[in-house]
């Protein structure tokens, strides 16, 4: 299946799960269901679907589904009426820009900052954005952003949680 | 609860499979409605157990409709083993086929077989052969329809349940015990389901989706489970608390807090992470795979030793459904991440073919200060290394 076809595929499936009430976020009635974005393995391979779900702008919920169109899980940020303030900003999340400016902020304006790219941390529930940084040196780095927060990629060794991070 | 299932039992059982089935219509109705189940053939395993019975169903029409085979033991882990709608089982005229092949063959100038017993055996399952014994020992064992002579087991030049093309081997006796015991759980669960009081009294022996539909609405179509304060639901909330990790690294810390929290013990993450080896918030780390059994031993300290954790490696979802239903959370990791489990959900009206929808909910301390419920998460499209339950030691 086209990666294309793939998307509207996965954004109907969602968006039929969520109108016929199949997944609940309470206070978030009001949601609605954006745009798939792929998520890729460490090789940059396509992997899964990620769909948010938003409300006034911010991210009240997601649905992840494989690259077979399996719904893997649906997660809420938005636990009660009225905690609307304490979901994500959507663009945190969702926004390339924003995802962006925050590696600038983290490694200075003078570096060169690759477009970010959907991933995951160790694994495909742990949600990052990657984004590579060269500084003056010529050095590369690769950081992780997952919302608000930013760190470098602490690699694969067999620690749960990780090897180290902010 | 026994591995064997009473032949009678079995007969039950799946007439009442076929007619969830039809009622659901995965079986073609016009073939099925009415149709009645005949007397099942007995196939053995090659370790001399009975497997299962293929049961033929007799349309309404008199015709045969095909047939179906259904677990005479828990080792396949649910009753109904598969249904052929369009296959037409004699088992008189292959035992007739078999009886002549085998009288036929070349003796090289040897007596004639003699035999003094027939039976169908599943000599590499599902594949079938017809097996010939004399006073208790076989004497020929030949492949349904090919009618070839099936060869001896090598048993000992493999691993068990990797057999060859052309093989006999022992289902019963190859299976690991773990996952033996697996299937026994959920054969149990399965039986307690069709034994329940709303299908107790069908007759079974009769294939009617008409007959199913004053009863299916009051069937329970999903088993679901979530902490509460106490086991007794009808009067308390749902109780459990997210708790976000503080940094990057620390799932397996918040994971801790969030049991810890549930059994009243509060704690910061940081004193747990000081507790698990993790670092402080300035510095921190996650926890080796090498030190996983940590966690058990820091749910027992922080509790001053009245809970009682236990490491388990990949436990299946009866584990998880068996902790749940007593109120108490598990910690779940997964590969490099840590979570924690507060319900469960699984469609018991499955459809043959199907495993049903298994999911957790899962607490999820990530993403990093924020945290995120799951509800649900598919259980078959996640890999689970690990489970911590904890429980409150009593006198």
């Amino acid at each position: 299946m086209e990666t294309n076809d793939s998307q509207t595929t996965v954004q109907r499936i969602a968006q039929e799960l969520w109108e016929r009430g199949s997944w609940q976020i309470p206070g978030g009635s009001g949601a609605v269901v954006g745009q798939a974005v792929p998520v890729c393995d460490f090789s940059g391979a396509f992997h899964s679907w990620v769909v948010p779900l938003t409300m006034e702008g911010k991210l009240v919920a997601w649905a992840q589904f494989s690259s077979q169109l399996a719904l893997q899980r649906f997660s809420i940020f938005l636990r009660r009426e009225a905690e609307l303030d304490r979901c994500p900003n959507a663009a945190d999340w969702f926004d390339r820009q924003v995802v962006r400016e925050r590696v600038i902020e983290k490694v200075g304006p003078e570096a060169d900052v690759t477009a970010p790219i959907l991933t995951f941390d160790r694994d495909p529930s742990r949600l990052v954005w990657l984004v590579e940084a060269r500084d003056n040196s010529g050095s590369r780095k690769r950081w992780f952003v997952a919302g608000r927060s930013v760190w470098e990629d602490p690699g694969t060794e067999e620690v749960t949680g990780g090897s180290g991070g902010y | 609860m026994d591995e064997k299932i009473k032949p009678s039992e079995v007969h039950r059982i799946g007439g009442l499979e076929l007619n969830l089935l039809n009622y659901v219509r995965a079986l073609p109705r016009a073939v099925f409605e009415g149709a009645r189940l005949e007397t099942g053939t007995p196939v053995f395993d090659l370790n001399g157990e009975l497997l299962f019975y293929r049961i033929p169903t007799i349309g309404p029409n008199a015709a045969q409709a095909g047939y179906a085979d259904v677990a005479a033991h828990t080792v396949f882990g649910a009753p109904l083993l598969g249904v052929a709608p369009s296959a037409v089982w004699d088992e008189q005229a292959l035992v007739g086929e078999a009886r002549e092949t085998l009288a036929a063959r070349p003796k090289g100038g040897k007596a004639p077989v003699s035999y003094d017993e027939v039976r169908f055996v599943a000599y590499s399952y599902p594949k079938l052969a017809v097996a010939f014994f004399h006073k208790g020992k076989e004497v020929n064992m030949l492949e349904l329809k090919s009618w070839l002579e099936v060869p001896p087991s090598n048993l000992k030049e493999r691993k068990p349940m990797e057999p060859g093309n052309f093989e006999r081997w022992s289902l019963i006796d190859e299976m690991p015990e773990d996952r033996k015991r697996e299937n026994l759980n959920r054969f149990g669960e399965r039986l307690e389901r069709l034994n329940g009081p709303e299908l107790r009294d069908i007759d079974a022996s009769v294939i009617s989706a008409t007959r199913l539909v004053s009863i299916i609405p009051i069937l329970r179509l999903t088993d679901t489970e979530e902490l509460h304060y106490s086991t007794r639901q009808t009067d308390h909330h749902t109780c459990y608390e997210l708790r976000g990790q503080e940094t990057s690294v620390w799932c397996v810390g918040a994971s801790t807090q969030m049991v810890l929290d549930f059994y009243r013990y509060e704690y910061t993450q940081s004193r747990i992470a000081t507790q698990l080896g993790l670092g402080t918030l300035q510095n921190p780390n996650g926890l080796p795979y090498a030190r996983d059994n940590d966690v058990a031993v820091a749910l027992n300290t922080m509790s001053s030793g009245a809970l009682t954790a236990t490491m388990l490696t990949t436990p299946p979802f009866s584990t998880y459904c068996d902790e749940i239903r007593a109120n108490r959370p598990l910690i779940s990791f997964i590969p490099g991440h840590s979570r924690t489990v507060a319900g469960y959900t699984e469609s018991l009206l499955l459809i043959w073919g199907h495993t049903g929808f298994r999911g957790l909910l899962v607490y999820d301390p990530w993403p990093p200060n924020v945290g995120v419920i799951t509800r649900w998460e598919n259980f078959d499209t996640q890999i689970y290394r690990r489970a911590f339950t904890a429980h409150v030691t009593t006198i």
